[in-house]
């Protein structure tokens, strides 16, 4: 019935195969891709990471659509996208509870690796980067919750950029540096906003790609229920 | 004759692999309608909330001196009031929590029933709670009939 569909489509994965390879990559890296016998579904939580932080990047990009990062709008910019544009409520409030569920799911996925020895020898760097990335998630959730400029988020701010002041003397000078003065200001909204959707977002995508191209070249690490001889 | 039918099935390639194949496609291409339709109605522009169709017009008669009318407007509740000053327009959300006020005709104020809030003719605070003055709806008047802008 849809034959000419497909053979429309076959021509051009021909097209772009005879141009790239794709054929061969995507039988390599997807389809006859080998993986350790014996996985558990904790093996899907990495992958799971990585659908809700590709989640979060869509539904920010459409934030920004009708989010304005002042202290005079951002306030009532987030409620013109709760209230008035159709589904800012879905997509305002999908970004919020991703936000949670990255959390939830990376720290599953770090306890999976622990609990499986997954982090030795010779994955490493795999760990570290994994660290690195958990970092980042909590960066960009605490940059991320001052945006509304609501009075939850400038006091939950103003107290937790407060937590580093006991540092013997550096302590006030850290401060000073995160929130841009004294106290929580309208130039602390914008140094929040920039490193919330450019700056963390980048530096996670790199650490992303280096995880997963590690992940790549030493294979997955197999279950513990695997023999040795499967491990090879 | 059984021989061609079985090429024919071979060639069409009417098998499980290939319907389970279709209805994936169709499930994830279904899927990607509803997801596009969300974020194309949330890019499009809103349109003004007022069309011209909504534009609401009712004869001064409707409203004799000293009684009021409850209407709505832009889908928000408007109350009109006729007094010895002329006909009044507010919105009919008190200011305070945003309960519906009423005009109380003997009195001559509008009363919130929710915090005992008054307010007098002009939509200023008399007494209760409310914070500010009742917002004030723009009308004119053409032809005997009252149109709210």
């Amino acid at each position: 019935m849809f034959s000419w569909l497909s053979d429309l489509i076959d021509r051009f994965i021909d097209w772009v195969h005879y141009r790239t390879g794709i054929k061969d990559i995507v039988k390599e890296q997807i389809t006859e891709y080998r993986v350790p016998p014996k996985l558990n579904k904790w093996y899907s939580l990495g992958g799971l990471s990585l659908f809700i932080f590709g989640l979060q990047l869509v539904t920010g990009v459409l934030l920004l659509a009708y989010y304005v990062p002042s202290t005079e709008s951002a306030f009532s910019s987030i409620q013109r996208i709760m209230l008035e544009i159709p589904y800012g409520w879905l997509v305002r409030l999908s970004h919020a509870a991703g936000s949670h569920m990255m959390i939830i799911i990376i720290l599953l996925h770090m306890v999976s690796v622990i609990f499986m020895g997954s982090y030795k020898k010779p994955r490493e760097m795999t760990w570290l980067s994994g660290c690195a990335l958990i970092l980042l998630t909590l960066a960009i959730c605490f940059t991320g919750y001052l945006l509304p400029w609501s009075q939850l988020s400038y006091w939950a701010t103003t107290v937790a950029t407060s937590i580093p002041e006991p540092i013997p003397v550096i302590g006030p000078f850290l401060v000073k540096l995160v929130r841009g003065g004294d106290h929580i200001n309208p130039d602390t909204l914008n140094r929040f906003f920039a490193l919330h959707v450019i700056v963390i977002p980048a530096v996670m995508l790199a650490l992303v790609g280096f995880h997963l191209f590690l992940v790549r070249v030493l294979g997955i690490s197999g279950s513990p229920d695997s023999k040795p001889e499967d491990q090879e | 004759m059984s021989d061609d039918l079985k090429s024919e099935v071979v060639n069409t390639g009417t098998n499980r692999r290939r319907f389970l194949q279709w209805t994936l496609g169709g499930l994830l291409f279904g899927g990607f309608v509803v997801a596009a339709n969300v974020v194309l109605r949330y890019l499009m522009p809103t349109p003004p909330r007022l069309e011209k169709a909504d534009e609401v017009a009712i004869p001064v008669s409707q409203i004799p001196p000293g009684s009021s009318l409850m209407l709505k407007h832009q889908g928000s509740p408007v109350l009109a009031v006729h007094t010895d000053q002329g006909i009044s327009a507010f919105s009919a959300v008190c200011t305070h929590l945003g309960c519906l006020v009423k005009w109380m005709p003997g009195e001559k104020i509008f009363y919130c029933p929710c915090h005992a809030g008054k307010f007098d003719s002009t939509g200023q605070v008399v007494a209760g709670p409310p914070p500010e003055p009742l917002h004030p709806v723009k009308f004119e008047i053409v032809d005997d009939n009252i149109i709210f802008l």
